[in-house]
């Protein structure tokens, strides 16, 4: 059996020095190719070993919900599973595996909220005196357990948009791909979701508001 | 134990502690099924459209088939087993 150890890396999922794929950590293309030349099941139990975690948080933090979760990490790795061989080696493995669980899990949340969109279309549009950009550093020096709870409140498409900027890293050019928009329309979306965040913390914790 | 110096690092890395590990299970047993399902499918599916399509009709014209296609056979035809006594070149043939 093929042990890979996890990795909490989102690139390549394996070292740099291991490019060629003999050693005992082989890269995610590697892995992906001898899975579709031998059909040897234990590869892909290696890629889930390497990015569950991953996909599992991401469920839960746009899902809002551990049992949905983990109906959406089975299906979403077995979706993997029936289309890896349509896997192109144009994006890293994990690019691929990320936009299928956002996907699949905005797809999740429309079907159950019944909404046709995530993000509305008016939101580059007004650009009025009340956007005020809140410091990132607000958001990202918040106790794990209190963001936890603000994200939860949050509406879906703020919580989803503030995920991909910062536990993601994803950039805005990156965002406003994957919904479509512009880059101007997701700053302002940002821009706002922050400031929901700002308020609901407030409204939870008003005896220990956030200094900004 | 990676250092996380921002909250939502934080809490994915909480998140990502709390996977299931029956998960594994449930994935790899399913994915298992799928793989056995396929090769299921590409071992007999060719064999049973061709069956189906003889029976909805199609014709097979080798020689082999004339007894399955439904044809009375001509007697020149039979096997040799089914020779009427008399008839048959083999010495004793029919006794």
């Amino acid at each position: 059996m093929t042990e890979v150890k996890s990795s909490s890396h989102s690139g390549s999922g394996a070292s740099a020095g291991n490019k060629s794929g003999s050693g005992p950590n082989p890269p995610d293309n590697v892995l992906i190719a001898r899975y579709l030349q031998e059909q040897n099941p234990e590869y892909f139990t290696t890629l889930y070993r390497r990015y569950a975690g991953k996909v599992f948080a991401k469920c839960i933090s746009m899902l809002a919900d551990e049992a949905s979760a983990r109906d959406a990490v089975q299906d979403i790795f077995i979706k993997v599973y029936l289309n890896l061989s349509r896997f192109s080696e144009q994006s890293s493995f994990s690019t691929w595996l990320y936009s299928i669980t956002y996907n699949f899990c905005i797809d999740l949340i429309r079907k159950k909220k019944k909404i046709p969109v995530l993000l509305s279309d008016d939101i580059g549009r007004i650009g009025d005196n009340m956007d005020v950009d809140i410091p990132d550093s607000v958001l990202l020096e918040m106790k794990h357990d209190r963001l936890e709870k603000v994200l939860a409140k949050m509406h879906e498409g703020d919580r989803i948009i503030l995920l991909m900027k910062y536990m993601d890293d994803m950039s805005i050019k990156e965002i406003a791909d994957f919904f479509q928009k512009t880059e101007s329309a997701i700053k302002m979306q940002i821009m706002r979701a922050k400031q929901k965040a700002q308020g609901i913390y407030e409204e939870l914790y008003a005896s220990d508001p956030i200094e900004s | 134990m990676e250092e996380h110096n921002n909250s939502f690092k934080q809490l994915e890395a909480m998140w990502e502690a709390g996977l299931p590990p029956e998960l594994e299970r449930r994935v790899s047993s399913q994915a298992t099924n799928f793989s056995v399902f396929g090769r299921v499918v590409e071992l007999f599916m060719p064999n049973a459209l061709q069956t189906v399509a003889h029976l909805i009709g199609g014709d097979n014209s080798s020689p082999d088939d004339t007894f399955s296609s439904g044809r009375r056979p001509a007697p020149d035809e039979w096997p040799d087993w089914r020779t009427p006594p008399g008839r048959g070149s083999t010495p004793g043939a029919g006794r």
